[in-house]
């Protein structure tokens, strides 16, 4: 192997040119391609199409069209003052003829107003009372007794007042809906006359765009900040400004042919993509930085610049194609997660990282090539000084040397109490929770959920399973048994269904009266009101009632919830269900509660696959790299212990597993096993020379310990910029991830020796130690 | 002074034939297109003066699919027109639940004036007026809005002649209508294609905000039952989605002597 890759070594040298014009086209191409990316955030990406909750979610979408809206709340004006009317009504008048895919723009002005009063049924909007000569008091008061829009249009003080816009379904051959609808909406809302309107916008089109946004800006942000702190820590610890360059022009080649490449197999970007580029900075400067320092110890040992940089690669070949399958590997256990945008984001990721191997080694090759004119003639040896370093290495074989028994004790006792609080650990799948408090639409959804009915819904569909059955009278009273029930839970805000609008009916047929607040008695004028209703140009039937009369929905409005306690809520319907009509298949639960919940199940199975099918790739990758079962088993405990640690520590504090964290463990495992690869590789090599462990300890701390720091080091600072970002789940993901890798390190420089020492997978010592053995005159 | 009106005159002279070419231009713009706004008009008079009947009786049935689910509704419906107005009564025949369940209008000429409409529900023997409704809502769950099911004075409308073309194997006029108060309307504007053999619509499009087409009507199936033409079927399919609404009629009669209370409110309950 170490051949093969010497023989690349020598052949890339050779042809400097036309590799570098092949790389140019590809680059020039792939960022062409790269140019077409696009994000795709919504709620739909993350349920597969089997999955029940999705199943539900289409069907209640062929009965009731696209439950995508927007919602503009409005606060701190006389909202009954006739200007700000006409101002309200300007806008919905704007909106619903400026944004795309408008199906309506609902407000108190345009709502339907039923009312009797002398044998006549009107039929009006609110803001049509204006006209009528109502003081304003009257008109408050008219309002808020309107009970069916409570919380839908206006607050229990009418202090506070929302416009709803719902959309038809959008058309398939449309990229990108929600971008279209938000950048319209912020055309209209830019109009001077609304800039004293205090408006706060809420919705799923404008939360998967901002979502949007975000991931690009942040994945560009933390790109910039990782290479800036990668090109400050690599130029100190390697004391060169080309170790720095060489990895940093790497990682920018490997970004752009990743993005270019995932553009060119059709997956679409998702959040995932703010940690790509610290990801694929992790595994490029893991690749090169190993080349690199291979090539700078040969040259300090006199070789010639040729010869160094072939007999780098030589050695550096086989052990960094490893990790880079190692690290691809955990991206592809992303395969057996059920959840698609974490499918697509293994293979997006596995790309990238095989693409910065590649590159990697070509680049360093081309980068490190002799100079024609340049001086390569072999050198005197240059012993390098002894640094705080190499004194960290000594202390390192030493404390393994005396304490193995202890490092192994001590190790155990992580992995019982890193066990422990995995089991503790909850994950979370609201996705509103996951902005920073700081943004203003996380500040809009708080409000949202504070002052006017909420922004999570569950949606109940009633099958009455026989057309036009949901006028039956004994169906109609257990749909308002269910009502009443859901009424009744603090979380619930209000519902809507047909319920209400037939109780309003009855008591607009009756001038009015109180007493006829009720539902009609017979089918026959449950059928007959709604007739009437239609033929007094309704419009919201459509909206609560299947078209065959067969299907009736109900929609609770709810405040923001974590994931336990939609689960609470969930079940506490579904048990009411049950007891209301024994028949759980008359009443379909979904909606954004239900696709919080099945999503958060989703991502607690995913979790589990794919932590453990990446636990049984690498194992398996390892065990043919070490030719040996037990070695590849033994080489995952210091990479199993960090990350089970680190999201036990994260169960221990109460940190949810959200959606970004979700991929955490099968991601560090991939990474941080690059480490154990490189030391294991040497060490089996020094091994196989010497037969020693303890020397081969020595030799590999030597010569791989000091990149396996640099590059942990290096990985630290990048990763540690995540903690600025605005999405809770990437801050995690930093944070966590500084811990891992720091643990990682600890690990491999202490457990994995502690190991090697004590199980000694590669047979029986077979030679004392010598006396001072020439790659290790650093470590004294 | 004199030099200053001997410059104006020369100026005059000299932009004159521009002047003139222009204002031949614009009065002919003008002409051209009040004579394309006659002609759409008068076209649009033609149609309204093919019925020319007093009264109508016919039944509807009107099917509605979509997704894969369909309604039918019939409906005996009468109509009668008056001087002023024009008064329909709608029957509800089927489903079952809403048998007998009528609905009265009263479409008045004077477009300034709202119409009157009245609705009797026999499960709860009540009728009620219906005020307040703008009726650009569906008209019984189907395509067709309440709008389109009323009468329409072909004064609310300003017609423009767009051409002259071949539908279907039909010469038709191509005829745009847009209506004078925008308001009082759920559409921007109607194309229409009218036959000239017979002066009705064979196809209609519906078109609203930002002239975005809504539906699509087509008319077809044309008898001339007593002297009179009439499309007996028609289909209405809105843009965009699956939903199609057609809508037959049978037992078409014309000129039919009504009682004279058939069209009172107070008699709904009859």
């Amino acid at each position: 192997m170490e051949k093969k890759f010497q023989k690349l070594g020598s052949w890339l040298i050779r042809r400097p040119w036309p590799l570098i014009a092949c790389l140019a086209v590809m680059t020039v191409f792939l960022g062409w391609r790269l140019s077409l990316s696009r994000f795709d955030n919504s709620n739909d990406i993350w349920l597969n199409e089997a999955n029940s909750a999705m199943g539900r979610l289409t069907g209640f979408r062929e009965l009731f069209g696209n439950e995508d809206f927007i919602y503009l709340v409005f606060d701190g004006q006389d909202f009954f003052a006739p200007k700000t009317v006409a101002l309200l009504a300007e806008l919905a008048e704007d909106l619903a003829t400026n944004l795309p895919f408008v199906k309506n723009v609902r407000w108190l002005g345009n709502a339907e107003y039923l009312e009797g009063q002398d044998g006549s049924l009107i039929v009006a909007s609110f803001f049509d009372l204006v006209g009528r000569g109502l003081s304003r008091a009257e008109l408050v008061e008219r309002i808020l007794a309107e009970k069916i829009y409570l919380h839908l249009f206006f607050d229990e003080q009418a202090e506070v007042i929302a416009m709803s816009v719902d959309f038809e379904p959008y058309p398939a051959d449309v990229i990108d809906p929600a971008a279209q609808i938000r950048q319209a909406l912020s055309r209209v809302l830019a109009a001077p006359e609304y800039q004293d309107l205090n408006v706060k916008v809420v919705g799923p089109p404008i939360l998967s765009d901002i979502y949007n946004d975000l991931s690009y800006s942040e994945a560009l942000k933390f790109l910039l900040l990782g290479l800036l702190i990668m090109t400050i820590i690599l130029s100190y610890l390697g004391r060169s400004l080309k170790a720095a360059f060489v990895p940093l022009f790497i990682i920018i080649i490997s970004l752009i042919w990743s993005f270019g490449l995932t553009e060119l197999l059709g997956y679409d970007l998702n959040v995932f993509v703010i940690l790509l580029p610290v990801l694929l900075c992790c595994s490029t400067v893991g690749v090169s930085t190993h080349i690199i320092d291979i090539y700078r110890q040969n040259r300090r040992l006199g070789q010639p610049d040729g010869q160094a940089l072939v007999e780098a690669m030589g050695r550096s070949g086989a052990p960094c194609l490893i990790t880079a399958l190692t690290t691809a590997a955990g991206f592809l256990s992303f395969l057996t997660s059920d959840i698609p945008p974490c499918r697509d984001m293994g293979v997006y990721a596995a790309i990238g990282v095989m693409t910065a191997y590649v590159l990697s080694v070509i680049l360093v090759a081309l980068f490190y090539a002799p100079r024609r004119n340049s001086r390569s003639a072999s050198g005197a040896k240059r012993i390098r000084r002894y640094d705080a370093f190499d004194g960290l290495m000594t202390w390192i074989y030493r404390l393994n040397m005396a304490g193995r028994r202890l490092i192994l004790t001590l190790f155990a006792g992580i992995f019982i109490l890193a066990f422990y609080g995995y089991s503790r650990v909850e994950t979370e799948s609201n996705t509103i929770g996951m902005l920073s408090p700081s943004l203003p639409l996380r500040q809009a959804y708080d409000f949202v959920d504070e002052r006017i009915g909420g922004t999570m819904s569950v949606e109940l569909i009633f099958d009455s399973q026989l057309a036009e059955g949901i006028k039956e009278p004994a169906f109609l009273e257990r749909m308002e048994r269910l009502r009443a029930f859901l009424e009744g839970r603090p979380e619930v805000t209000r519902t809507i269904s047909v319920i209400d609008l037939l109780k309003n009916i009855g008591q607009a047929l009756h001038d009015g009266d109180p007493a006829y607040w009720t539902l009609p008695k017979t089918r026959a004028s449950a059928a007959q009101y709604l007739l009437l209703y239609e033929l007094a140009d309704g419009r919201e039937l459509d909206k609560l009632i299947s078209f065959d009369g067969q299907k009736a929905r109900l929609t609770a409005r709810a405040k923001s919830m974590d994931t336990r306690q939609v689960r609470v809520l969930t079940e506490a319907i579904e048990t009411e269900v049950g007891r209301v009509f024994g028949d759980p298949a008359q009443v379909t639960l979904t909606g954004g509660l239900d696709w919080t919940r099945s999503m958060n199940d989703q991502m607690a199975r995913g979790q589990r696959q794919t932590f453990t099918s990446a636990f049984i790739t690498l194992t398996l990758i390892m065990s043919i790299a070490m030719r040996s079962l037990k070695t590849g088993l033994l080489s995952l405990a210091p990479n199993v212990v960090p990350v089970l640690a680190t999201i036990g520590l994260a169960g221990s504090l109460g940190l949810y597993i959200d959606i970004p964290l979700l991929s955490f463990s099968p991601i560090i495992i991939g990474l941080i096993i690059d480490d154990t690869t490189h030391f294991l590789y040497r060490f089996r090599e020094v091994f196989l020379d010497t037969g020693s462990y303890a020397l081969s300890l020595k030799r590999t701390l030597a010569t791989v310990g000091r990149p396996l720091l640099f590059t942990t080091l290096t990985v630290v600072g990048a990763f540690s910029f995540l903690l600025w970002s605005n999405l809770s789940g990437v801050w995690k993901f930093g944070g966590l991830g500084v811990v891992a890798f720091i643990l990682a390190i600890v690990a491999d420089f202490t457990l994995l020796p502690a190991i090697l020492l004590t199980f000694k997978p590669f047979g029986p010592d077979r030679a004392t130690e010598p006396l001072t053995p020439p790659l290790t005159a650093a470590i004294k | 002074m004199v030099a200053y009106a001997r410059v104006a005159l020369r100026a005059f002279l000299l932009r004159a034939p521009l002047v003139g070419l222009l204002a031949v231009g614009f009065i002919g713009l003008f002409m051209s297109t009040s004579l394309v706004a006659q002609a759409g008009r008068d076209i649009a008079l033609k149609w309204d003066a093919v019925d020319n009947s007093q009264s109508s009786s016919f039944k509807a049935t009107m099917t509605i699919k979509r997704g894969g689910q369909s309604l039918v509704r019939t409906m005996d419906i009468k109509r009668q027109k008056d001087p002023n107005s024009e008064k329909q009564l709608i029957v509800f025949l089927e489903p079952p639940d809403t048998r007998g369940t009528s609905y009265l209008t009263w479409a008045y000429r004077d477009h300034q004036k709202d119409d009157d409409m009245w609705v009797f529900l026999p499960a709860e023997s009540l009728t009620r007026r219906i005020a307040g409704g703008a009726r650009k809502g569906p008209f019984a769950r189907g395509d067709y809005a309440l709008e389109d099911i009323f009468r329409r004075e072909v004064d609310e409308d300003n017609w423009e002649l767009l051409g002259e073309v071949n539908l279907a194997g039909a010469d038709c006029h191509a005829l745009k209508a847009t209506p004078l108060d925008s308001k009082a309307t759920g559409y921007s504007k109607r194309l229409l294609w009218i036959r000239k053999d017979i002066n009705l619509p064979t196809k209609v499009e519906y078109y609203g905000p930002k002239d975005k087409l809504l539906k699509t009507l087509v008319l077809g199936d044309f008898k001339n039952i007593q002297g009179i033409w009439l499309p007996l079927r028609q289909r209405m399919a809105a843009q965009g989605t699956d939903s199609v609404t057609t809508l037959d009629l049978t037992e078409v009669v014309f000129n039919q002597t009504f009682p004279a209370d058939l069209f009172l409110s107070q008699n709904l309950k009859r």
